[in-house]
């Protein structure tokens, strides 16, 4: 069984040191020079004897197969994510730390970010970027954009909608992956991502056959209207099937 | 047709920096420090609600509104609602797993419309005019701004076990400090007489200086305490002690409890859980050499 040693506070804080002074150090894939300058950069701060490392996790399958993605894009989203939450384990408590994403982007998943998100080209390394996808957990705006915990978040949304949806939690995955419009959309809106009746009735009309809501201009309509009902109306006391309704009624109609 | 300028709402919503009603209504609220139930895992949180517009205090004594709030926690995306029961209708309680939430839990106070109803109030602002409006069911009716507390926080600092206590056995001279350990009690308590304690308030919000000569002495003697009982499982639920074991842990500073080599002092365990207490002074001292350049 894999097992990681997460950074502390300390190798978290020289890790973003690092991505101020040097970001391309993080994409061009070399997890042990990587690890060399961080520790190298944590010692300047805090001494020669200074710990960087904290807690171990037993990770139960091996995070490998990431590293091998040859093609950017959303397109293995859906059979990574649940490689990531087989691997962390279920608890959202624990998936809560960025210590542990910051751990895994920076050391497990070495070839995994460049590739997906095309920026192996090392004039694109940048603080925000490398902020974005390997150290920080959750951005200002609640959304998750760092890599491995966007992969766990993507399979704990499907996991939380399958509760109460009428698909199954292998089709709400596959249409979340497929769909980042409109994903990006409903977890950016606190209302929508923490409420799985909710984002159960929103996936729900996408499922059942409303192909034509796929754009992203389909997608923000449907969120405006969303917005403006729950100003108004408190979604956390209504059901799956009342919520199901507002949904239905807010979405944007399809033009004859 | 009346326009209404500078209104989110079709109808008036009491609510904090709004005019919708006059001055003199308010909705203040208040949230109790959440209580945890070590054997169920569960945190009881309750909001209490202190209205004074009439008409919002009638629609809730009438059962056209009540009181709830939404517990919110963006690290873990959890969700879920307090809300008043018939017999205490201003007050707002719920029970929510703690298993779920980490780091900053929010809590929202808020009044709803349970059902459709007219509301006629005498203070809203002009604007909305004199006529009664129609409430839609679940339509918020009064806000104020969020609670909030902290929970399961990787980053909870040793410091935070600490109580400063007033000594009122008269032991004590000025300047001194004294640490009561108690495994029964959910803080170490540290004690000093008055005039000791409200010079150590007005010192620390100028300085960090003082920090370290209390803290330093503190968490020595809650080491030695921690130490002894490191494997006692009937310990684990003493927040205390929890946290400074879970410190340990995650510095990984060996103290020396059973089965292990004490590979670390207890002074510089204290040390390192307090972050370098010296490195502030010299921190200190450079900063004022370089203001002396």
């Amino acid at each position: 069984m894999p097992e990681i040693q997460l950074l502390n506070d300390a190798g978290y804080n020289a890790l973003l040191t690092l991505a101020e002074s040097e970001p391309r150090l993080f994409i061009q894939g070399d997890p042990d020079e990587l690890r060399q300058r961080m520790e190298q950069a944590g010692r300047e701060e805090h001494g020669p004897d200074a710990e960087l490392y904290g807690a171990r996790l037993n990770m139960s399958v091996p995070l490998a197969d990431l590293n091998r993605l040859q093609k950017g894009g959303p397109n293995t989203d859906a059979m990574y994510a649940p490689i990531m939450r087989s691997a962390i384990g279920t608890s959202v408590v624990q998936a809560a730390d960025s210590l542990l994403w910051a751990t895994i982007n920076c050391f497990e998943l070495p070839k995994y970010v460049p590739v997906r998100w095309q920026s192996s080209n090392l004039n694109q390394a940048t603080y925000n970027f490398v902020h974005r996808r390997y150290l920080q957990y959750s951005g200002s705006d609640g959304r998750k954009w760092n890599a491995a915990a966007r992969l766990w978040w993507l399979g704990e949304m499907a996991t939380r909608a399958a509760e109460h949806s009428k698909h199954s939690q292998d089709d709400l995955l596959a249409e979340m992956a497929r769909n980042v419009n409109l994903y990006h959309q409903t977890i950016d809106r606190t209302f929508l991502s923490s409420n799985p009746r909710l984002l159960a009735a929103v996936w729900d009309v996408f499922l059942d056959g409303n192909e034509h809501l796929r754009t992203t201009k389909d997608a923000n309509e449907l969120m405006t209207a969303l917005n403006l009902r729950a100003a108004t109306l408190s979604f956390d006391f209504l059901d799956y099937d009342e919520l199901r309704a507002v949904v239905e009624e807010a979405k944007p109609k399809k033009e004859p | 047709m009346r326009y209404r300028s500078n209104r989110q709402y079709l109808y008036p919503v009491l609510r904090p920096d709004a005019d919708d009603y006059g001055l003199d209504s308010t909705l203040e609220t208040s949230c109790d420090p959440p209580q945890y139930d070590q054997d169920s895992g569960i945190l009881s949180i309750s909001v209490r609600f202190n209205l004074n517009e009439p008409a919002l205090v009638g629609a809730v004594e009438s059962g056209d509104a009540k009181c709830a709030a939404m517990v919110y926690c963006g690290s873990t995306l959890y969700r879920d609602r307090l809300e008043a029961m018939p017999g205490e209708p201003f007050v707002a309680r719920g029970r929510i797993p703690v298993g779920r939430l980490k780091n900053e839990v929010q809590v929202h106070p808020v009044i709803l419309a349970t059902r459709s109803f007219v509301l006629s109030t005498e203070t809203a602002h002009a604007e909305y005019g004199k006529q009664p409006v129609i409430i839609n069911e679940l339509a918020p009716l009064a806000t104020d701004l969020h609670w909030s507390f902290i929970i399961n926080s990787d980053v909870r600092p040793v410091r935070s076990i600490f109580r400063l206590k007033e000594d009122e056995s008269g032991r004590l001279n000025d300047g001194e400090f004294d640490v009561s350990v108690d495994i029964g009690n959910d803080y170490v308590e540290i004690f000093a007489n008055r005039a000791t304690l409200d010079t150590f308030n007005e010192v620390r919000k100028a300085s960090r200086l003082p920090m370290p000569s209390v803290f330093t002495s503190a968490v020595l003697s809650v080491l030695t305490v921690v130490k002894d009982l490191w494997d006692d499982g009937d310990y684990e639920n003493c927040a205390w002690f929890s946290c400074v074991k879970t410190q340990l842990l995650a510095h990984n500073l060996d103290i020396g409890g059973p089965g292990y080599d004490g590979s670390h002092s207890l002074f510089l365990a204290t040390q390192r859980l307090l972050s370098a207490p010296f490195a502030i002074l010299l921190a200190d001292y450079a900063d004022a050499d370089d203001t002396d350049e």
